[in-house]
């Protein structure tokens, strides 16, 4: 699978479990965040998930997450320091995981990963493009 | 109670996953056709704005010392494939903002024939907007891309966008060698960075590993990780 093929996949995983309806792209409206930058219920999760699989990976930025490993010698960290932004993806992926679980008891690793996406869009994508801050 | 135990253990997961590992943003491009260069200049606006770009060698220095020392996050903008509208439409808008681009290029389609590039795509699932370029030159050129190497980082996607796990030996060698070869060629150095088709990271495959690191990369991005390599004994 090529890496945009993945990417599509990830982000259709949502939609082919059957989380995502027929909904307009608009943005995310205050009242769907929390103060904190959260999609405050399973169904504004659900919107910002389709709007995230809206997006045509072979034509568009995705945001993505990546973690960071050093297997050269060089290095004198054995562990990374967690900073305000870790903890800020940990925060929000644990929220949006107990949403989604509303919708999918079981959710798939691919459900994980557009969970990610969505978090990193959040500040990657401009301020309309349909996300909580 | 059983869903419970299901919930705690995926949060639990989750923060095991990301307990003691560094974050970087990214967003990946492949094709970036003339007709969005409104929105992909809106995005890298916002990027400039909010963020900071990312050398190899910012990467190397947070990796070996576990802080980042600019004052923005940093965002990593990747370009996958080699594409002649990622020079023509991205490069001039990533100068003019002062950004860094990442463009993992397929020596292969690079090196293919102008009139052999469609096909060569659609062999090598390279997805093409058909009525972008009726030149029928698709990919960017060996001069294009020494033009970019001088601002931006160059990286490998490999010789053929193939997947390379059920590749004979041989195969696999031009594989991954063979297109640091070429950039050896003509950029007059190696890269330091690499991505195979499908994002396996390091460790997933020791034969292949061995190549990666006979051919001398560095750096190996999968599909949610970026790898600093063990470097061979000299």
């Amino acid at each position: 699978m090529q890496r945009r093929e993945l990417i599509q996949k990830v982000l259709s995983a949502a939609a082919a479990a059957g989380l995502l309806g027929p909904l307009s792209l608009t943005s995310a409206s205050a009242h769907e965040c929390t103060s904190a930058g959260l999609h405050d219920s399973a169904e504004s999760l659900r919107r910002g998930l389709k709007r995230m699989a809206m997006l045509d990976s072979s034509e568009q930025g995705i945001p993505m997450l990546l973690t960071l490993e050093n297997l050269a010698a060089d290095s004198t960290v054995t562990k990374f320091l967690p900073d305000a932004f870790n903890a800020e993806v940990v925060e929000k992926l644990g929220h949006y995981v107990d949403l989604l679980l509303q919708h999918k008891p079981e959710p798939e690793e691919s459900d994980v990963a557009a969970l990610i996406v969505l978090i990193a869009a959040a500040d990657l994508l401009p301020a309309d493009a349909g996300v909580c801050p | 109670m059983s869903q419970v135990a299901t919930i705690e253990q995926r949060k639990q997961q989750i923060n095991q996953q990301l307990d003691g590992q560094a974050l970087i943003r990214a967003i990946n491009f492949h094709n970036t056709s003339r007709w969005r260069e409104a929105e992909f200049t809106e995005q890298l606006q916002h990027c400039q704005q909010n963020f900071t770009p990312v050398t190899e060698d910012d990467l190397a220095s947070y990796l070996a010392t576990g802080q980042w020392q600019k004052a923005k996050p940093g965002v990593i903008l990747a370009f996958y494939e080699g594409y002649r509208s990622n020079y023509d439409v991205i490069v001039p808008l990533l100068d003019k903002l002062g950004l860094v681009g990442w463009f993992f290029v397929i020596t292969g389609f690079i090196n293919a024939p102008i009139e052999q590039q469609l096909t060569y795509a659609n062999r090598h699932d390279i997805g093409m907007d058909l009525n972008e370029y009726l030149d029928g030159r698709y990919a960017m050129t060996w001069e294009e891309l020494r033009d970019v190497d001088k601002r931006h980082v160059v990286a490998s996607h490999a010789l053929s966008h193939q997947f390379v796990d059920p590749m004979d030996e041989a195969t696999r060698r031009e594989e991954i060698i063979g297109s640091q070869n070429s950039f050896r060629k003509e950029l007059g150095h190696p890269v330091r960075t690499f991505v195979l088709r499908g994002g396996p990271a390091f460790g997933e495959n020791p034969a292949v590993d061995k190549m990666v690191l006979e051919a001398g990369y560095q750096i190996q991005f999968s599909n949610f990780q970026i790898q600093k390599l063990p470097q061979p004994a000299p």
